[in-house]
């Protein structure tokens, strides 16, 4: 609910607080709280009806056009220099990450599986059982794995420079606050996984059963806090992803150019410390120092890094 | 898909007709929109509280408060005189278009 009262804040952040905008901006408001309040009745996730509510709010354009009211334009928001990405591009974005989240997630979980099975089988006489059950399950994995990559392919357009349009922005801020409890919820529930996966190798141990079943309840446990940690990951890194490397909207041509160049600047920087660690290492000889060009690069790079 | 262009142009008498049938506020005439056209019109937000203001400006429509929702006064409208005869008007125009893009697209088999 929150999440719908920060959007709608957000969109008339930029309009006069005058009485007929404050009337339609409550208005609205009440509209939506009470959309949201239905989807939920209907049986819709909060997350999912927040999504609809903010989707079906509309341009925040439309208003200022025909309240007749007058807001700061800055010069440079009738033609933004880069194009923004459209609407449906973020949300198909949003949507192939939720999915191959979901999919990596298994892939690791399966592959985690096959491993523990060659290792069942094997301990309990059929290598060759073994042998099958993970060339079969690594296969299921690893075809997931290539099925996510090939459905990422296609969103070229945030690999580059790109920008998103203020009512996107919103939403995907209002998104990612929603999904602030889960994504944390699915952390814990990632870490004490993977530190309960310990348990099984020491009841074993005190119960003196093989050790081998310890090792394989360990590897399911552990695989499925892996499996949290991907899937939450890829949610919650969908919204950052775009709202940390969106080029604002309102940039002007002298900032973007600025920005261009650091970002070439960054690139030969990097490939140069790369050179500069194997010249130390192969030239020199000086591997055990060598290291320390890296976290120092780091540093240093961090003087431009939010150019 | 509909059209933006053309229910750009009809979403007054779209609100107009609903508010024949009675006065009504903001999300019940958004949901019969939606729902009457079996969701295949869904207003946004913006857009619903853009006609208002037209139809309240052109004296089409008159607003009060009225019940509330969470805690907050409900805006009702209620269709005028002159926002009855605006929408028989907007009507016969919409035949008359009708008819003549019926005309040209009425389904010519490729």
């Amino acid at each position: 609910m929150n999440t719908i009262e920060n959007y709608v804040e957000a969109m008339f952040s930029n309009l006069p607080k005058n009485a007929e905008v404050i009337s339609v901006k409550s208005d609205i408001l009440s509209n939506m709280q009470e959309k949201y309040a239905f989807l939920l009745e209907e049986g819709i996730s909060e997350n999912e009806a927040v999504g609809i509510v903010i989707s079906e709010f509309g341009q925040i354009d439309e208003l200022i056009d025909n309240l007749d009211i007058e807001v700061e334009k800055q010069p440079d928001l009738d033609k933004p220099i880069i194009k923004p990405l459209s609407h449906e591009y973020i949300l198909d974005y949003l949507a192939t990450r939720k999915k191959i989240g979901l999919l990596i997630g298994l892939g690791v979980v399966l592959c985690t599986i096959g491993v523990s099975s060659l290792l069942f089988f094997n301990a309990y006489g059929s290598l060759f059982g073994g042998m099958i059950s993970l060339i079969l399950l690594l296969a299921i994995g690893v075809s997931l794995f290539i099925y996510s990559g090939m459905s990422m392919t296609k969103f070229t357009a945030v690999e580059k420079d790109f920008s998103i349009s203020i009512e996107d922005e919103a939403m995907l801020e209002s998104f990612k606050q929603s999904y602030v409890k889960s994504f944390t919820l699915s952390m814990i529930c990632g870490v004490i996984l993977c530190l309960m996966s310990l348990l099984p190798l020491f009841l074993v141990i005190l119960v003196n059963l093989p050790i081998i079943l310890g090792v394989v309840m360990l590897l399911g446990i552990a695989s499925l806090g892996t499996f949290f940690f991907i899937y939450a990951g890829n949610v919650y890194g969908s919204f950052t992803y775009l709202l940390d490397y969106k080029i604002k909207v309102d940039i002007t041509p002298e900032q973007l150019k600025q920005h261009q160049f650091w970002t070439r600047f960054s690139e030969i920087y990097w490939i140069s410390i790369v050179i500069m660690f194997f010249v130390l290492g192969f030239v020199f000889g000086a591997w055990k120092f060598a290291w320390i060009i890296f976290p120092v690069g780091g540093i240093i790079s961090s003087f431009w890094s939010n150019k | 898909m509909i059209s933006s262009d053309i229910i750009r142009g009809y979403n007054d008498p779209l609100i107009l007709s609903l508010l024949l049938e009675g006065d009504s506020y903001g999300y019940e005439l958004s949901k019969k929109i939606k729902d009457m056209s079996q969701g295949k019109y869904i207003i946004k937000e913006t857009t619903l509280y853009s006609a208002f203001n037209r139809l309240k400006k052109n004296g089409y429509i008159i607003s009060y408060p009225g019940n509330e929702t969470f805690g907050k006064k409900r805006t009702y409208y209620k269709i005028t005189d002159l926002g009855k005869a605006y929408y028989l008007e907007k009507q016969e125009e919409w035949h008359v278009t009708k008819e003549v893009i019926d005309i040209f697209l009425r389904g010519k088999n490729l």
